[in-house]
């Protein structure tokens, strides 16, 4: 997993989580279970304003502890006149929802310059590939017509299955 | 499949704009898609609806095991923007903001309405389509931003002619 895949799962700007995890000290690795801690590391630190160790700390605990029927766990902080409720179920659930975009949605994105914005655009995808007369004849059909056209392409790919 | 999506979503009263590939379809893209985006209205009573619908069809995340901690709710969506879900009518992401076009707001001022049989929709427009395919900058985007623009050049030169 790379820093923005598992900053992607912390929910956190890569650079908070360098600087977090310089905080922390080394030895700490881009796993889901470390994700979910430092999600909540996040929560703690930021909207509780509780330090980075100590935050990494009740994070470890609740996590580990035995959750119940709500799946609510405490967690007392400061000098114990506060006490933190976390739904850990919701947490783990966020985590695996950006999971979930990981492996279907988000690419880092491209390194270097943008592509440069072609004064020919037709030129531009012959030179790719792209067979302009195709899209010629798809702008002859009516947008409904294009989506039909889509939806029979998605119908087919979903009955066509390889012969074992 | 994606015209069933559609009208569900109508039907339902669901604030919505198609996104992604589906709109570039519409708007003359060849490229096949596998899954419907759309950009929502987070207004409490939207997302109500469309939780409803979508707990309705099943919704789990894709891409991920069976069986991790799922919350289809109000809450989940206000805190998460992007859900990516297969469904018992499809895969089917859901994003309350898209990247180089703003918050739904600005995704239903740079949206058309589109009508497939009697039902009505609104679809991303091709100049915020090529927005957002030019703002991720995510390397699968490239050749379809290369497509959508030849797309605005054929319109452009149709127009012209």
């Amino acid at each position: 997993m790379t820093l923005s895949d598992f900053a992607l799962l912390v929910d956190a700007p890569p650079k908070w989580v360098l600087n977090t995890l310089a905080v922390l000290g080394s030895g700490v690795r881009y796993t889901v279970p470390i994700a979910e801690r430092l999600a909540l590391v996040r929560v703690l630190n930021r909207d509780l304003g509780i330090a980075l160790p100590r935050a990494w700390s009740l994070a470890g605990a609740a996590l580990l502890r035995p959750v119940g029927q709500s799946n609510v766990v405490s967690v007392v902080a400061g000098d114990g006149s506060v006490t933190v409720a976390i739904d850990i179920h919701r947490l783990q659930a966020a985590v695996a929802t950006r999971r979930s975009q990981l492996a279907t949605m988000h690419a880092p994105r491209r390194a270097g310059r943008k592509p440069r914005r072609s004064s020919n655009p037709l030129s531009a995808a012959q030179r790719y590939g792209l067979d302009v007369s195709v899209l010629q004849a798809n702008l002859k059909r009516s947008p409904s017509e294009r989506l039909r056209q889509l939806d029979a392409m998605a119908s087919f790919r979903s009955r066509v299955r390889r012969k074992p | 499949m994606f015209e069933e999506i559609i009208a569900a979503l109508v039907r339902a009263d669901v604030r919505f704009v198609v996104i992604g590939g589906v709109a570039a379809t519409i708007q003359g893209s060849a490229r096949f898609t596998n899954d419907i985006d759309i950009c929502y209205d987070t207004a409490p009573d939207n997302v109500e609806r469309l939780v409803k619908l979508l707990a309705g069809w099943n919704a789990y995340l894709r891409g991920v095991e069976r069986g991790l901690p799922f919350v289809m709710d109000s809450k989940a969506f206000r805190i998460t923007p992007v859900m990516t879900l297969t469904t018992d009518v499809g895969d089917i992401d859901v994003l309350d903001v898209v990247s180089g076009v703003g918050d739904f707001a600005a995704v239903l001022k740079a949206s058309e309405v589109v009508e497939i049989g009697d039902v009505e929709f609104r679809s991303l427009e091709l100049d915020a389509l090529i927005a957002s395919k030019r703002a991720s900058g995510r390397p699968k985007d490239v050749e379809q931003l290369i497509e959508l623009e030849a797309i605005r050049a054929l319109k452009r030169r149709e127009t012209i002619e």
